[in-house]
């Protein structure tokens, strides 16, 4: 089942940003190249990742503020890939969808990374205690719920957005899918201009009065 | 002027650099501190951390109550950085009441009861919290300027 | 404005107990708190963040310098406070709490609330240079150096620019890691002194002009080759003043979609 099959990858991936790392892993424009490489298309991928990687370039990856990259660059690559009709509308359809899931990804985790803490207080206690094993234990067990976790709502959430994505293709009047296949084409070119803004913005940020 | 007065016990940080400093326009940010003003270990990291664009001073609580008493920084855009609700506590009682306070980071500490990751408050942080609130001065609760502002009397609970 | 006064003061008083003068972190012992600090950000939480992985990462010292095992539980529990900083130069910080803690193992009169204090005193600022250095300048930069070496080879080049892009931005990465762990081991509380004489914010400065020079590059080709080479310089502009004036980078998506469907009609 691909979506499983994407979802492991995507997974192992995840690791890179919550258990090892980070070493870039985790971010958009590599989890889409190798989800897009595993479903068949390495290159229709890439471009997914490069264009979400890009237009999200100022978001920060961690930190109460941030929005679930690695989810974002999975979802619209697996969207692009797997979508019935291969047109650039796929892959607007794909990043349009895969954003949104992003962010909510992220908010989800923030009530599940409140257990953290309790976590924490028994690794502390176990260390105390004289059990010194319980770091790796305790390491090793919540990469692997995460791991799972992170599995779990890929292969769902790629099941569903699929639907969803196919069905818009499906149903949406021709001439909205033509648009977006020129959107899809200046995906890039958006991209660059988030980039050259995030520069900009280092050089002369833009103030505001008061905050 | 003070452009943002923030109370923060990692003074330094990711958050400030680069969350609020994108965002204010500041030519100098003051560490009100008794400890940086005398560490230059703490001063020199600090001071790594910050644009260069942006000037970096620590003083001492005394030494920025005369600093502020004399609006010697009437021209200029100040962030000010307090690690604690003491040091603001203390520049109140010294006569400066800030236009506002943002308080964005006590961090968990022995003593202190956690309720948001940015913000636990221990008894003697709700005694100065009180105090400060007596004297009509608005906190807002933000970590970054994107966050939302919760009513600070919400933490203050009993 | 700052009076310039020696280091912070760690001197304090020794727990009592007898020195242990010929106890020393090894080699190995350096290597495996660089290798576990690879999981610096595991188990992350809210309330004391990255505290487990700053354990995980010192217990070799730990092991080391107190081979009973009660003590060693002690010394868990004075790290196991509040502990945030950037994973990349944390790993300074554990080369200096290292070095402290072995000199106060080996007896000398090094207090162990001054070594948390230090510990703390340093998570701030290179919390902030990581962020300005890895995540806001070097991410961004090496990430259109690779889409340009990409763009110099035509064929398989989406392969290339991944590969740059991992590769260049981890080597930099280990070696800040590797390097920050020595250098804070080697000198302790001097590593301020030595730290403060590299011009970082000046290469980030520069790394910003470039990165800046590069992107109009990039996206003078990209506008070339698109479809409508005037709707796409018409979408950067766009683009770059819905985000000079604030707008959220989330949107982005929705923006390009619009451009392109009312571009087309």
């Amino acid at each position: 089942m691909i979506y499983l099959l994407a979802g492991l990858v995507y997974a192992f991936l995840n690791l890179d940003q919550i258990a090892v790392g980070p070493f870039l892993l985790s971010r958009p424009l590599v989890v889409g190249s190798i989800i897009g490489a595993v479903l068949g298309n390495a290159p229709l991928g890439f471009t997914a990742g490069l264009s979400a990687e890009l237009m999200l370039i100022s978001v920060p990856s961690s930190g109460p503020a941030a929005t679930d990259l690695a989810l974002i660059g999975g979802l619209a690559a697996f969207w692009a890939v797997e979508a019935y009709a291969s047109r650039g509308a796929a892959v607007v359809l794909a990043l349009l969808l895969a954003v949104p899931c992003g962010w909510a990804s992220r908010r989800a985790d923030l009530l599940i990374r409140r257990q953290n803490d309790r976590f924490g207080d028994w690794i502390v206690d176990g260390l105390t205690a004289g059990r010194e094993r319980i770091l790796w234990k305790a390491l090793a067990t919540w990469s692997a719920l995460w791991f799972v976790k992170a599995w779990v709502v890929f292969a769902a959430v790629s099941f569903l957005g699929l639907k969803v994505v196919d069905w818009c293709l499906n149903r949406f009047p021709l001439r909205v899918l033509d648009g977006l296949d020129r959107g899809a084409d200046l995906f890039l070119v958006v991209g660059f201009a988030a980039a050259l803004s995030h520069f900009w913005g280092r050089l002369r940020p833009v103030r505001t009065e008061q905050p | 002027m003070i452009v943002l007065a923030r109370i923060d016990d990692r003074l330094i940080h990711g958050q400030v650099v680069e969350g609020w400093l994108r965002v204010i326009q500041a030519h100098r940010i003051v560490v009100v501190s008794d400890h940086v003003s005398q560490d230059s270990f703490q001063a020199g990291l600090m001071r790594l951390a910050v644009p260069p664009e942006v000037d970096f001073v620590a003083l001492s609580v005394a030494d920025a109550a005369k600093v502020l008493a004399s609006s010697q920084w009437k021209d200029e855009r100040v962030v000010l950085l307090l690690p604690g609700l003491r040091e603001a506590r203390l520049l109140a009682e010294a006569g400066w009441i800030p236009p506002s306070l943002n308080l964005g980071g006590l961090h968990d500490a022995p003593g202190r009861v956690s309720y948001t990751p940015s913000l636990s408050l221990g008894v003697e942080d709700k005694e100065d919290l009180r105090f400060l609130i007596a004297r009509k001065i608005p906190i807002d609760t933000r970590a970054l300027p994107s966050d939302d502002n919760v009513p600070v009397e919400k933490y203050l609970g009993s | 404005m700052t009076i310039p006064v020696p280091g912070p003061d760690v001197r304090g008083e020794a727990d009592g107990k007898v020195p242990d003068a010929g106890v020393a972190l090894t080699r190995t012992d350096l290597v495996q708190v660089f290798l576990r600090s690879f999981m610096f950000q595991s188990l992350w939480s809210y309330q004391r963040m990255q505290n487990v992985g700053w354990l995980f990462s010192l217990w070799p010292v730990f092991r080391r310098l107190h081979p009973d095992q009660e003590e060693r539980a002690r010394v868990a529990q004075d790290h196991a406070g509040y502990f945030n900083t950037h994973p990349y130069t944390a790993d300074i910080i554990l080369g200096v709490v290292a070095s402290l803690e072995e000199k106060r193992a080996q007896g000398n009169p090094v207090d162990r609330e001054a070594i948390l204090a230090a510990r703390k005193s340093m998570s701030g600022p290179l919390s902030a240079v990581g962020e300005t250095v890895f995540w806001a300048t070097l991410a961004p930069l090496i990430l259109i150096g690779s889409v340009v070496l990409g763009l110099v080879f035509r064929r398989g080049s989406w392969w290339i620019t991944l590969l740059s892009y991992l590769i260049v931005f981890n080597l930099l990465h280990v070696v800040v890691k590797g390097g920050g762990l020595l250098v804070g081991y080697r000198r302790g509380l001097d590593v301020a002194a030595f730290l403060v004489q590299w011009p970082v914010q000046r290469w980030v400065g520069r790394g910003a002009w470039l990165g800046m020079g590069l992107c109009l590059g990039v996206l003078a080709v990209a506008v070339a080759r698109a479809w409508h080479p005037a709707a796409g310089t018409a979408a950067a502009v766009v683009v770059v003043f819905f985000l000079r004036r604030g707008g959220s980078p989330l949107f982005l998506p929705l923006l390009a979609a619009a451009a392109g469907f009312f571009a087309f009609h």
